[in-house]
């Protein structure tokens, strides 16, 4: 800068070539604006506007000036001397010589800025699952980066019954001012882009052959917003090379797309395939544990006397699905067994395992093999099943006949023993390890005549982020007493859930409530 | 989850909720730890304010597969953490103290 400062200062001379006084004044900032009201392009030689220069310096009578600015600092070289027009030969001169090395770092500069873009909007976009967001962010990014006047993002999804539907995000206007339109159809113009055929750029769409030939609009409907400059881009899946979509933008000015755009577009259009890629395959894979856990809930028995409420609540957030079961079987002696457990982990694996520990467990109650060997038999068979991942379960039998329960507990939570008397009293806790962890598991018996309750539940019920597990039990226990007095036990119970996870459990939850009804079967 | 290692001990410690999300970080900082064959790994949940099974079957595996020459000892005071280890019985085979320094001199 001073180099440059110094060399167009000696550039001021008379006509005869010597040298005249010059001024030199550094400018503020808000100065320099108004000299250079677009400013500096790198490092800026020019020669200041005559009437914006007489704003700045009104009594002084300048008969030559030339300002230098970068991006720091700006200086202004005037003189009120007889000058010649050796001054605005430099200016020109450095003008002439530093154009071309701009116009190269300015391109650059536009290179470097396109890449950040694509590069921050592809982080954005594959990084989340919410469709969504998905398109609204890729929409938007898109419609800032191309200039157009508003940018559309049409997509199709299949609903439940496999019906094909179509949405669609807007950027840069309001989404009222589409909200009347039908869905583009596939009419000439848009083919190419829901076919997948590749890009459409025209500098007119208006006067594009293609345009305008369907009924009942021939052209843009009435009242849609005038487009000239037109681009849409094909959003394609990168594992199936299905169409899932398409960007469209459209500026009311003539030629506002050029090759590059084109190319930004495409680069988003292709983030955006593989994020809803991504999105789609998760949202397959959450439903298909959904309906894995859901498929395996069994069918509870209508048991003599026994007054039975079980309830089985997926997590109400991502993907926490599948760990926790119960279920309550027949035995062939007349007796029943009640079973509820929880395998660590989500997701469909842990929903496959804990099929087979069910089932497993089912297999020995049929034998009916006592609680304790029940369990040892399943722990040796869960141990071969997950590697150091382990389930935990509580097994108890109620036998009729002389009204007791005999229970095992594999790591899993204490039961809750309600007596006829109201007093209550937690049972099994702490007495085993986990299945696949333990090898040893104590049985213990209790009484459970008529007027008792048993209720057996996971951890989502009691435990969470924000909640300690030993006071979300005692806050279980003090909600339980409520629920005894219930009539409708089915509905206290779904209170207790709602009560005691705030409606906003991020596990699942699995709870059996039985109430032995007086003067039942035994 | 840090990792500090001393001339023969490795401790490692968590912060945060030790849940399905955490726990898989954890498993690969004990994985790193043991192949260092430190003679103790300290694991120090003291600043865990939430332990889910995820994170104890992380904790038992650690302990399980420790190295021949490795001990394997966990930190913890609150009965946030303790109270899980207890009803699941872990605690008959992991080895858990109240302070780091109770850990480190066994």
């Amino acid at each position: 800068m001073d180099a440059v400062v110094e060399a167009v200062r000696r550039a001021f001379a008379d006509d005869a070539g010597a040298p005249v006084a010059v001024v030199t004044r550094s400018l503020t900032p808000e100065e320099a604006v108004r000299l250079l009201p677009g400013g500096p392009d790198g490092l800026t030689v020019t020669v200041p506007d005559a009437a914006a220069l007489r704003d700045l310096l009104p009594d002084v009578a300048v008969t030559g000036a030339v300002l230098v600015a970068d991006d720091t600092d700006s200086r202004l070289l005037f003189t009120t001397g007889p000058v010649g027009r050796q001054h605005l030969l430099v200016a020109e001169g450095v003008r002439a010589a530093t154009e071309e090395l701009l116009d190269t770092v300015r391109r650059l500069r536009g290179e470097a800025a396109l890449i950040d873009a694509l590069h921050s909007v592809a982080r954005r976009l594959t990084a989340q699952l919410d469709i969504d967001r998905i398109v609204q962010d890729a929409t938007d990014a898109a419609t800032t980066v191309t200039g157009a006047a508003f940018g559309a993002f049409f997509y199709n999804l299949i609903n439940q019954f496999g019906e094909s539907y179509t949405l669609y995000t807007i950027s840069g206007v309001p989404r009222e001012r589409f909200s009347r339109f039908p869905m583009p159809r596939n009419t000439e113009v848009f083919a190419p882009t829901f076919d997948g055929q590749g890009t459409v750029r025209s500098d007119d769409i208006t006067a594009d052959p293609r345009f305008g030939r369907n009924e009942p609009y021939r052209g843009m409907p009435e009242g849609h917003l005038p487009v000239r400059s037109y681009l849409a881009v094909s959003v394609v899946s990168p594992t199936s090379g299905e169409v899932l979509g398409g960007f469209f933008f459209g500026h009311p000015e003539h030629a506002r797309f050029t090759r590059r755009h084109e190319y930004v577009t495409e680069g988003i259009a292709g983030y955006a395939a593989i994020a809803l890629d991504n999105a789609r395959l998760f949202e397959r894979e959450r439903n298909l544990a959904t309906e894995l856990s859901r498929s395996m809930l069994p069918v509870v028995p209508d048991i003599p006397g026994l007054e039975l409420v079980t309830r089985y609540l997926p997590a109400a957030t991502g993907m926490k699905i599948g760990g926790d079961w119960f279920d309550v079987i027949q035995l062939p002696s007349g007796s029943t067994a009640f079973v509820i457990g929880d395998v660590v982990g989500h997701g469909v694996s842990a929903a496959t395992i804990m099929g087979q520990i069910r089932t497993a467990i089912r297999s020995y109650a049929l034998l009916e093999l006592a609680p304790s060997d029940l369990l040892r038999n399943v722990s040796q068979l869960a141990g071969n099943l997950f590697d150091y991942r382990f389930a935990t379960c509580f097994y108890a039998v109620h036998d009729p006949v002389d009204d007791t329960l005999t229970y095992a507990n594999a790591g899993h939570l204490p039961a809750v023993l309600i007596h006829p008397d109201d007093s209550i009293e937690q049972i099994g806790e702490a007495l085993a390890q986990p299945l696949g962890v333990g090898s040893h598991f104590p049985e213990r018996t209790a009484a459970f005549p008529a007027g008792a309750d048993l209720v057996l539940y996971t951890d989502g019920l009691v435990e969470s982020r924000s909640r300690d597990l030993t006071l979300g039990i005692e806050w279980l226990i003090e909600a339980l007493a409520a629920v005894r007095e219930a009539t409708d036990t089915a509905g206290a119970c779904d209170e207790l859930i709602e009560k005691l996870t705030l409606g906003r459990h991020d596990d699942d939850i699995a709870l059996i409530h039985v109430h032995h009804a007086k003067g039942g079967a035994a | 989850m840090v990792l500090e290692t001393t001339a023969d001990a490795a401790i490692l410690r968590v912060t945060g909720a030790l849940d399905l999300a955490l726990a898989p970080k954890l498993q690969q900082v004990v994985e790193r730890a043991a192949r260092l064959q430190p003679a103790l790994m300290v694991i120090d949940l003291t600043g865990v304010d939430f332990l889910a099974s995820a994170g104890m079957s992380v904790l038992l595996r650690a302990h399980r597969t420790r190295p021949e020459n490795t001990q394997v000892r966990l930190v913890a005071e609150s009965r946030i953490i303790l109270r899980p280890l207890q009803v699941t019985r872990l605690t008959d085979e992991l080895e858990v103290h109240p302070t780091m320094s109770a850990a480190l001199a066994g």
